[in-house]
């Protein structure tokens, strides 16, 4: 289990991320979603031991990840936005660093690769953008890590290639492992994560599964605007609002909308959800 | 615990992955530059021999300054080729979060850049100029031979320690200082240096690191001269006064004891201040390896 308490980090005097507390449970897809500059890449860092926190701490199975104790690090793996283009092909660069990761498995490697349609025996550094992030994230799933921290993982990845990452996220991540995805493109992911974390300038705004988002909220989908609904926008062919649901019905959740939602209303939501602090 | 920090089996796989590493990165570089006194020996051979008819490779004194400057830059420019990649956000952050500890990936580090790149490098430029000097009857000398067995490597020759046989236990002395043994520490610790500059400066490691270490020797300096002028005044203004061309070793050893003991223990007194000067490298290596964030 991940617990994060009274985490503060601050660049300089820009400060970043302040007094967030949340628990992250085994076994879920967390979407991490924010504005940009609320710090979603600075958590993910802090999580995988990148940086050393100002203030709180964070506790990952009983490590400090600031610690990168080796035994630590083979249970996670940090999936940056951005990734080195190595001078090797990369099932070369599979087998050389996958060694370092106890469950590592190098035919799952082939096989996500094989589900992405990229070849194995390319050179790293002659792979476009797009086909070096579906290495990378073979690689990342192929190391059968308890913990998988991804920070925008389907930028740069085509139409078909955010399917085939959806299909292989959800086909060969094991059951007990937490994944904490970094995103934007909420669309990609709409079927994929859950719970769902909104991260605000030094708050946690939201953190709640999709069975609690909707047994407090209502997605709406219709043509006439409710007076009483807490966000609402223009869609083709009618709207999409979002009403507090006081009747238990059971409704889709549009990220979009929720998002726009917790921002429209932070007070209330954190009200609302009871902002689970650590 | 003790895996958290030392593992044999895992740094051993970790130094193979980080040699292949290093085989990638400068590979080649390394060929180029240890077969470089080769490679000119043939081209200036090729040249000699068709416009006059006659082989003449490198001659003596150009074949010593090639081999003191390509093992500078090789020494030099090494350690930001190799781990330089580290203050680099993307692959720097691979580095820091591979399951082996950061002891292992600093010893497997150290262990390359001041063992590895120069061992690799000398035993290939001084075999490749061992064999042109057993192929090549124009070569003379071999560096190896010229630097570990050569009288002409020894300043003081014959002729003036037989003029200044009194002298001769400074001399014995000072002779050591032209061991080529004495200079390892030297290599480790320039190799130290510029791979303490790779992991501090983001560009222009090389430059800035020299341009550091100018300053800070431009401060020690400063800081040196001062205190050796005042303390040392004295004596020299004693040396000042005597007839130099009259005075003995044993006269100079108790009128200046302090100056003739340096004088006795120079090898010592380089090898101390070499290997403290190291350790200071290797533990700020060390510190900026375990502290290294992105």
């Amino acid at each position: 289990m991940i617990k994060i308490k009274d985490l503060a980090f601050s660049y300089g005097d820009l400060e970043v991320l302040k007094e967030i507390s949340m628990k992250l449970e085994e076994g879920r897809i967390y979407g991490l979603l924010g504005e940009n500059g609320v710090g979603k890449t600075t958590l993910l860092t802090l999580l995988a031991g990148l940086k050393k926190t100002n203030y709180g701490s964070i506790d990952i199975d009983g490590f400090n990840p600031y610690e990168r104790k080796p035994s630590f690090l083979s249970e996670i793996y940090y999936l940056s936005d951005e990734v080195p283009a190595i001078k090797m092909t990369a099932i070369a660069f599979a087998s050389d660093r996958g060694q370092f990761w106890t469950n590592f498995d190098l035919k799952k490697f082939r096989e996500i690769m094989n589900l992405f349609e990229n070849d194995v025996e390319m050179r790293m550094d002659r792979m476009s953008y797009g086909q070096l992030k579906k290495t990378y994230i073979s690689f990342a799933l192929a190391c059968n890590t308890k913990y998988l921290f991804m920070d925008e993982p389907t930028n740069g990845l085509d139409i078909p290639s955010k399917a085939q990452f959806r299909k292989a996220v959800l086909k060969f991540t094991s059951e007990h492992s937490t994944l904490l995805i970094s995103t934007h493109q909420v669309r990609d992911l709409e079927a994929l994560i859950d719970p769902i974390i909104i991260l605000d300038h030094r708050d946690v705004l939201l953190n709640a599964s999709l069975s609690e988002i909707t047994e407090k909220l209502y997605f709406d989908y219709s043509t006439t605007v409710d007076p009483d609904a807490l966000y609402s926008e223009l869609i083709p062919g009618g709207c999409i609002q979002v009403l507090k649901n006081d009747t238990g019905m059971e409704s889709k959740v549009n990220i979009e909308a929720l998002f726009n939602t917790v921002h429209k209303h932070k007070e209330l939501i954190k009200d609302m959800f009871n902002n689970k602090k650590a | 615990m003790e895996t958290e920090v030392f593992n044999l089996n895992r740094f051993w796989r970790y130094f193979k992955s980080d040699f292949d590493a290093f085989i990638s990165r400068y590979g080649i570089t390394l060929l180029v530059m240890s077969t470089l006194g080769l490679s000119l020996d043939l081209i200036l051979g090729l040249f000699s021999l068709t416009s006059t008819g006659t082989w003449q490779g490198l001659i003596g004194p150009m074949r010593g300054a090639l081999f003191f400057g390509t093992s500078a830059m090789v020494l030099i420019g090494s350690p930001a080729k190799l781990y330089g990649y580290l203050t680099d956000k993307k692959e720097g952050s691979a580095f820091l979060l591979l399951p082996v500890s950061t002891f292992e990936k600093y010893i497997s580090m150290i262990l390359i850049t001041c063992i590895v790149v120069p061992l690799m490098f000398f035993m290939i430029y001084f075999g490749l100029d061992v064999m042109v000097c057993m192929i090549d009857p124009t070569c003379g000398t071999s560096l190896f031979s010229f630097i570990f067995y050569s009288d002409d490597f020894n300043l003081f020759n014959d002729e003036t320690a037989m003029a200044m046989t009194e002298w001769n236990e400074f001399i014995e002395h000072f002779k050591v200082l032209l061991n080529p043994a004495l200079y390892i520490d030297d290599i480790i610790g320039t190799s130290l240096m510029f791979l303490l500059g790779a992991l501090i400066f983001k560009t222009s490691k090389t430059g800035k690191t020299l341009g550091c270490i100018i300053l800070i020797s431009i401060a020690i300096q400063i800081v040196i001269t001062p205190i050796l002028a005042i303390t040392g005044l004295s004596a020299i203004r004693d040396l000042g006064s005597m007839d130099l061309s009259q005075l003995t070793a044993e006269q100079f050893k108790t009128s200046f004891p302090f100056y003739s003991w340096v004088g006795l223990h120079l090898g010592l007194i380089d090898t101390l201040s070499d290997m403290f000067v190291n350790c200071l490298l290797l533990f700020f290596v060390w510190f900026r390896v375990k502290r290294i964030k992105h």
